[in-house]
C-alpha cells in the first residue's frame, strides 16, 4: 500500500469507541444503528480505490435526516471525524474511511419520499441508488439522466458529492445539471433545504457548490432530482477506425459540424479486445480504435442524425461500420461498453482508472502522448471513455505484487493527468479528487486559488472534520 | 504574467485597505435587481473590460471578460451558427435601460435563465469557468473550459447569482450550442390556470422536447405557447405530432419568424414591459404542478395582478399595483412550496423575501465572511436579512 499523509489520529477517541457507539445508540433511540464487530466494520475499510485502506472506528447506519442530524450535533460534540458514504463505489478515495472517526452509511435511507410525474420531479433519500430512480419513473416514460456505469449500485448521495456523470451526459449533463433541491445536514448537525424545485432561485447557489464537494461539506440527506421524458427512440452506431488519432479526430469533427449526440464514447485496441473477450458485444476486435456515437429522436430524425455522422467520419476513414437496428443490439452495443472496467479488469490484477479532461479538440494530441507516458513506464494502458466530453479514462494495469509497479503506475497516471491539466484540461471530470489527486490540486491551481477552496470548506465545517485529509493538500501553507 | 485585470485588482485592494464598499458595474441596466447599494460606495465599472479571451467553435467554448455585451457576443457567435447554451433573460425593458447594453458578467451575476431552461441548460449550467477578484484584491480562477469538472469545490457557482457580492466576475468560460436549424411554435387558448399548466405539463411530458412553455394570463383566460426547434424536418415531424396531441384545441400555428421574435418577447419580458411602469413585478419558483395554486393564491391578494407562467409553471411571474409585501406573498405561497424573488419592487416591500432557515443563514453568514470580512461587497444587496 503507498502511503498516504492523513491528518493524525487521535488514539484517545478510538479507546472510547464503545462509549461513543452507545451514546448514538441511545440518541437514536434504536439499537440496529451502530457497527461496533471488527469484521463488519472492515467491510468499509475502502471504497472502489483499494489501495488505501483504513478501519473506522465505528460504522453508523441512521434511517432518516433526523437520525443524521442528531449523530451529525453528537460528533461535532465529542470532535469525532465523519465520513460519508453511499454505496462505496467512488475511485478516489472519497470514501476512505479515517480510524478515528465514523462512517456515515446512507445504506438504509433509501425511500422515495415524494414523486411528482406532473412537475418531472422526484424527492427521494440520499442513500437510493441511482439506477432505481430511473426505473420508478419508467412508467411514465420518465428517466433521470446522468447514467454512471456504476449506476445500479452507486447512491444519488454520492453521485452529488463527486457530480457523476454518464455516457449519456454529453447531451444531459452530469449530475448538477439534473438536481433541483436538497436537504443537508450541517457539519454541527443542522438542517437546510437547499435548492428549489423549479431549479433556479434567488439567492447564492448553495445546492451548485455542495454538488461535487465529496462529502466534505455537509451530508445530503434528500435529494429532488429533476427527470426528463424519454426520447421516441436511441440508436447508436459503432464506427471502427485504423487508428486512435483518427477517432478522436472524428470526435472533434462531429462535434465541430454542430451535431450533438447523446453519446460519444471511445473505446481502444487493448479495451476492444478485453470487453470482447469478457462481454461478446459482436466488437470488431481488429480495429485500433471505435467510436459509440448514439442519437435520439424519432425513426426519421435518427436516420438523418446517423446519415451525417457517416458522412463526417468518412475523411477519417472509418475501416468499420455498424448500427444498432433493434433494441436488442443496440443494449448488446452498449452492453459492451458498460462492462469495460471490469473487462479491462481481467487483464491484469490491478488497475487505475485515471479520470481526467481535456478540450475534445486535443484528443488524437493526446492519445498520442498518453501511448508515449505508458511505454516509458513500461505499462499497459486502455483507453475508454466519454470522448465527447473530452474526459479519459486511461485505465493503468498493474500489478501490486511485483516491486515498485504500483509506484510507478501512480506516477504514470500522475504524468497523464498533469498533461491534461497543460492542454487546457482538468485533474477530474467526474471521480472527483478524494485522496488520489489530492496532492496535484496545486498543478492546477494556483496558491491564491486555493486558499479560496480552503475559505469555502472553513466556512462549512471550520475543524475540517467531515471527510478530512481529503481533495484539498494537505499543507499549511496553502491556508488563508 | 500581470494581468489586464490588475488595475481591478488594485482598486479592490484599496477599497479593502480604507474600508470602502465597491458597487460593480457592467452596463447598469439590471442594476434594479436586488437590494439598494450603499450612497457613497466606490463605483467600478467594467465597461473598458469587454475582450473576447478566447472562442473555439470547435469546442462549445467561448471566453470573455465580464464587460462584454451580450448582444455583441450573440452576433459573433451566430456567425459561426452557435449560441450561448442557456439564454439570458433581458429586464431591460421593466427598468428602462438601454437592452443591447447588458453585459456578460451582468448576465451571471443577476442570473435569470430565459424560457428554454425548461429543456435547456440555465445559466448555472452553461458557466464552465470565470476569473474572480476577490475582497483582497487576489484574481482567483475558478472551473476552467471544459464540459466536465469535478477538481476541487465549485466555486464558480456561488458567484452565479450573487449581484457581485462575493467579488467580481473579471472573465467567464461560457458553454456553446449551435444554432437550431429553425423552430415553430403551437399557441391556443384554455380556461384557467390550472388547465393551463396541466396541458403543459402533457407536452413537456411527452417525448417532442418542447423548449419552451408559457402561458400569458387573458381577459378569457390563458394562451399557451409552446417551442420546437432542430433541424428542417424533425420541427415538421414533431410539429404534426404536437397538433395531434392537442387536436381538441383550436390551434394557431407560428413559422419560424414568428416564433422567434414571440419568445424573445417572453424571455424578455415584454408583456409586463409595456404594461404601467409603477406596478410591482415578483417572480416565484415552485415545482410547476403546485403553479395553478400559486396563481389562485396571488389573486387572492391582488384580483386586478397580471399573472404568466414560464417553463410549464415552474415560474410565475406576477405584475401588481396593490403593494404586496414579501411578508404576505410569502405565507400565502409557502404551502405550495414556492420560493419569492422580488424583481422590481421598493425596497420596503421586498424586505424579507427570502425565507431562510436557521442552518441556511448560518451557512451564508461563514461563507460571507471567509470571503469577505469587511463587506466591501455589499452582501445586503442580496440579502437584506443576513
Ligand atoms: C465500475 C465502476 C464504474 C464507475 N463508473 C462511473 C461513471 O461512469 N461515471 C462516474 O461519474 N463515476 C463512475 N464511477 C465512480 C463512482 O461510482 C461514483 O463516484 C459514484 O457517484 C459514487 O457513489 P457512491 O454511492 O458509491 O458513493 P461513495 O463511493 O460511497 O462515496 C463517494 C463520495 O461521496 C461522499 N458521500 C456519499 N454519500 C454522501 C451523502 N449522502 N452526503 C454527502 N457526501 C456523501 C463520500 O464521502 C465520498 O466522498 C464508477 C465506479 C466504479 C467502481
Amino acid at each position: 500500500m503507498t502511503s498516504l499523509t492523513m491528518p493524525p489520529v487521535a488514539e484517545e477517541t478510538i479507546a472510547a469507541a464503545e462509549h461513543h457507539a452507545d451514546q448514538i445508540e441511545r440518541l437514536l433511540e434504536r439499537k440496529d444503528v451502530v457497527v461496533r464487530h471488527l469484521d463488519e466494520r472492515k467491510l468499509y475499510e475502502s471504497d472502489a480505490l483499494n489501495s488505501y485502506t483504513a478501519v473506522p472506528m465505528l460504522v453508523v447506519l441512521p434511517y432518516t435526516t433526523d437520525d443524521v442530524a442528531k449523530i451529525m450535533a453528537y460528533c461535532f460534540r465529542e470532535k469525532i471525524a465523519v465520513v460519508p458514504r453511499g454505496a462505496g463505489t467512488s475511485l478516489t478515495g472519497g470514501a476512505l474511511p479515517v480510524r478515528d472517526g465514523i462512517v456515515l452509511s446512507m445504506a438504509r435511507m433509501r425511500a422515495v419520499l415524494d414523486y411528482d410525474p406532473a412537475s418531472r420531479l422526484m424527492r427521494v433519500q440520499a442513500g437510493t441508488t441511482n439506477l432505481s430512480i430511473s426505473d420508478y419513473a419508467d412508467g411514465d416514460n420518465l428517466f433521470y439522466a446522468p447514467d454512471p456505469s456504476s449506476q445500479l449500485a452507486c447512491t444519488i448521495g454520492g453521485n452529488i458529492a463527486m457530480n457523476s456523470g454518464g455516457a449519456h451526459s454529453l447531451k444531459y449533463g452530469v449530475t448538477t445539471n439534473n438536481i433541483v433541491a436538497a436537504t443537508f445536514v450541517t457539519a454541527e448537525g443542522e438542517v437546510c433545504t437547499l435548492g428549489s424545485a423549479a431549479g433556479d432561485s434567488a439567492g447564492l447557489d448553495l445546492m451548485g457548490i455542495i454538488t461535487g464537494s465529496e462529502g466534505s461539506l455537509g451530508l445530503v440527506t434528500e435529494v429532488t432530482v429533476r427527470l426528463l421524458p424519454k426520447a421516441p427512440g436511441a440508436r447508436p452506431i459503432l464506427l471502427g477506425f485504423g487508428d486512435n488519432a483518427s477517432a478522436g479526430s472524428c470526435v472533434a469533427a462531429i462535434i465541430a459540424a454542430g451535431i450533438i449526440p447523446v453519446a460519444i464514447e471511445f473505446m481502444d485496441k487493448p479495451s476492444l479486445q478485453a470487453i470482447e473477450h469478457y462481454a461478446k458485444a459482436g466488437y470488431p476486435t481488429d480495429c485500433a480504435a471505435v467510436l459509440i456515437v448514439e442519437v435520439e429522436g424519432s425513426e426519421a430524425e435518427i436516420d438523418t442524425l446517423l446519415e451525417q455522422v457517416c458522412a463526417i467520419a468518412q475523411p477519417y476513414q472509418p475501416t468499420f461500420q455498424r448500427i444498432a437496428k433493434t433494441e436488442t443490439e443496440r443494449e448488446l452495443l452498449w452492453k459492451g461498453r458498460k462492462a469495460a472496467f471490469s473487462a479491462v479488469g481481467q487483464l491484469a490484477p490491478d488497475y487505475f482508472c485515471i479520470d481526467g479532461v481535456i478540450p475534445h479538440g486535443q484528443l488524437a494530441h493526446v492519445l498520442r502522448k498518453v501511448e508515449e507516458i505508458s511505454t516509458r513506464y513500461g505499462l499497459m494502458v486502455a483507453n475508454v471513455f466519454h470522448a465527447g466530453d473530452g474526459n479519459l479514462h486511461p485505465l493503468i494495469l498493474f500489478d501490486a505484487n511485483k516491486d515498485q509497479e504500483q509506484e510507478k503506475a501512480e506516477a504514470c497516471g500522475a504524468e497523464i493527468l498533469k498533461l491534461c491539466v497543460d492542454v487546457g484540461g482538468c485533474l477530474s471530470g467526474e471521480h472527483g479528487i478524494g485522496v488520489e489527486k489530492r496532492d496535484l490540486m496545486p498543478y492546477q491551481f494556483n496558491a491564491e486559488t486555493l486558499r479560496q477552496h480552503y475559505r469555502l470548506r472553513r466556512a462549512f465545517d471550520a475543524e475540517e472534520r467531515l471527510n478530512p485529509g481529503k481533495i484539498l493538500p494537505f499543507s499549511e501553507e496553502l491556508r488563508p | 504574467m500581470t494581468s489586464v485585470f490588475a488595475p481591478l485588482c488594485a482598486e479592490v485592494s484599496t477599497a479593502a485597505e480604507n474600508q470602502q464598499q465597491v458597487r460593480i458595474v457592467g452596463a447598469g441596466s439590471h442594476q434594479g435587481i436586488g437590494f439598494s447599494s450603499v450612497k457613497n460606495a466606490k463605483s467600478i465599472p467594467l465597461d473598458d473590460f469587454n475582450a473576447v479571451e478566447f472562442y473555439s467553435p470547435a469546442e462549445l467554448v467561448i471566453s470573455a471578460q465580464a464587460g462584454a455585451k451580450l448582444s455583441v457576443l450573440s452576433a459573433l457567435l451566430a456567425e459561426k451558427q452557435q449560441r450561448f447554451s442557456c439564454s439570458f433573460r433581458n429586464l431591460s425593458g421593466l427598468f428602462g435601460t438601454h437592452s443591447e447594453d447588458a453585459t456578460l458578467g451582468g448576465g451571471v451575476a443577476v442570473n435569470l435563465s430565459g424560457s428554454d431552461r425548461v429543456n435547456h441548460y440555465a445559466i448555472r449550467d452553461s458557466v464552465l469557468g470565470m476569473e474572480v477578484i476577490n475582497a483582497e484584491g487576489k484574481l482567483i480562477t475558478m472551473g476552467g473550459r471544459v464540459f466536465k469538472n469535478v477538481t476541487g469545490y465549485d466555486l464558480s457557482k456561488l458567484m452565479i447569482g450573487s449581484l457581485g457580492t462575493l467579488g467580481i466576475i473579471a472573465s467567464v468560460n461560457m458553454r456553446l450550442r449551435p444554432l437550431a436549424e429553425t423552430e415553430a411554435s403551437l399557441c391556443f387558448d384554455v380556461l384557467d390556470a390550472q388547465q393551463a399548466v396541466d396541458l403543459m405539463a402533457k407536452s413537456l411530458n411527452s417525448s417532442l422536447d418542447i423548449c419552451g412553455a408559457y402561458a400569458a394570463q387573458t381577459s378569457q383566460g390563458y394562451r399557451i405557447f409552446l417551442r420546437l426547434e432542430g433541424f428542417w424536418a424533425s420541427v415538421q415531424e414533431r410539429v404534426q405530432n404536437l397538433k395531434k396531441l392537442f387536436r381538441d384545441n383550436d390551434l394557431h400555428l407560428m413559422e419560424a419568424k414568428e416564433s422567434s421574435a414571440q419568445w424573445s418577447g417572453i424571455n424578455n419580458l415584454a408583456d409586463f414591459s409595456a404594461r404601467d411602469s409603477s406596478e410591482e413585478i415578483w417572480l416565484f419558483s415552485q415545482p410547476a404542478s403546485q403553479a395553478a395554486k400559486v396563481v389562485r393564491a396571488l389573486r387572492v391578494l391582488s384580483p386586478n395582478s397580471q399573472i404568466n407562467l414560464d417553463w410549464g409553471g415552474g415560474q410565475v411571474w406576477c405584475a401588481s399595483t396593490d403593494n404586496l409585501s414579501a411578508g404576505d406573498i410569502r405565507q400565502a405561497c409557502q404551502d405550495y412550496g414556492a420560493t419569492v424573488q422580488p424583481i422590481r419592487v421598493a425596497p420596503e416591500r421586498a424586505k424579507g423575501a427570502f425565507a431562510l432557515d436557521s442552518g441556511t443563514k448560518k451557512l451564508l453568514q461563514r461563507l460571507y465572511q471567509e470571503f469577505d470580512p469587511q463587506n466591501i461587497f455589499q452582501r445586503q444587496r442580496l440579502y437584506d436579512n443576513l
